[in-house]
């Protein structure tokens, strides 16, 4: 469920590789992700863990001495996990100090996409005051549209030019559309995605949300499938996955194995207890 | 002694491609950090908190979770 849900959020990813050390492991001591020395670490702190039976284990933001400091649901959704994370950076600050090349970053755009990966919106437009370039328009762009002003977005990316940001400022524009709920509108805009943009495999999640709420359910189920596959590294897959399952799905609770008919794309081995909200919106 | 070294030196491809593995099997952006024992001496180096996730219901025998 964190994987495709607020772990595939770019606003907890970026802050998550900023200022935290992400470890996972399966509790099991079995499998690819065994790891004992992790297992006895963690249930020295939460011995409930350590037990045959245990309740899903939170997510354990813990010092390197082994204390817990705070957790969170494992069915957190991407605002309440941003919550938690700002509350953890406050209450420990000792622990979120910049980076010596971050304190040293002169560029104001550089900056500028610092307090962004750090949620500091102020503090980023504060940076791009006198910037003037297309990188600067497209940064104040970008928080317009993580602030949901669209026009004032518009405004910003009709003055970039630059190649290189073409799809950026392409996927940024189709938030818009997915905020208005203008489906059909959204399906043309990311239609022959560039394959090779850093942005493809999350226009294609988009393009198959614009076909699933247009009812085209096999075509969005299709898309996703293509991009899971075609794509085998990417943060946007887990998410494509989740759609993709509960779209498949025929009510109650999502279960999938690893295995045998009810397999995920990704081999997901469940999508317990919350849907995707990009696809009951109303 | 011969026969630690000899251990440690067949052990040291095996950890190593585990996380090599473990990194290219990371689809979800975030920089996960591994073995323990690597995400344990960065965040003291670093001084930052460990973020951790155990997972109860098993993982895929390629890492998936």
């Amino acid at each position: 469920m964190l994987r495709a849900g607020p772990l595939s959020d770019a606003r907890v990813m970026r802050l998550v590789n900023r200022r935290f050390v992400p470890f996972f492991f399966d509790l099991s001591n079995r499998g690819f992700a065994g790891d004992p020395k992790a297992r006895a670490f963690v249930v020295k702190a939460v011995p409930v863990l350590g037990g045959r039976s245990v309740p899903t284990p939170q997510v354990l933001f813990m010092t390197p001495d082994g204390k817990v400091v705070a957790e969170e649901s494992n069915y957190a959704g991407a605002e309440q996990f941003i919550k938690r994370l700002k509350q953890v950076m406050r209450d420990n600050a000792d622990y979120m100090k910049p980076t010596e090349a971050e304190t040293a970053l002169m560029v104001l755009e550089d900056r500028a996409q610092l307090a962004i990966d750090l949620l500091d919106y102020a503090r980023a437009r504060k940076e791009l005051v006198k910037a003037d370039s297309p990188r600067a328009s497209y940064l104040r762009g970008h928080l317009d549209r993580l602030d949901g002003k669209f026009d004032a977005m518009k405004k910003q990316f009709a003055r970039v030019t630059a190649a290189e940001l073409r799809d950026d400022v392409r996927m940024e524009s189709a938030y818009a559309l997915w905020s208005a709920g203008n489906y059909e509108a959204l399906k043309n805009a990311l239609a022959k995605f560039p394959t090779k943009s850093n942005r493809y495999s999350e226009a294609r999640y988009y393009e198959g949300l614009a076909l699933f709420h247009l009812g085209q359910k096999k075509e969005a189920q299709q898309t996703w499938a293509a991009t899971i596959k075609g794509c085998p590294q990417d943060a946007w897959i887990y998410r494509a996955d989740w759609a993709y399952c509960q779209s498949k799905s025929t009510g109650g609770t999502m279960r999938f194995s690893s295995s045998g008919s009810r397999t995920s794309l990704l081999n997901r081995i469940g999508y317990m207890g919350r849907k995707n909200p990009d696809l009951t919106r109303k | 002694m011969m026969k630690i070294a000899l251990s440690l030196l067949l052990l040291a491809p095996l950890a190593f491609a585990q996380e090599q593995a473990s990194e290219c099997l990371d689809k979800t952006g975030v920089k996960w950090v591994t073995p323990f024992e690597k995400a344990l001496e960065q965040a003291k180096q670093e001084k930052r908190l460990l973020m951790i996730k155990p997972v109860a219901f098993g993982t895929s025998s390629d890492g998936g979770w």
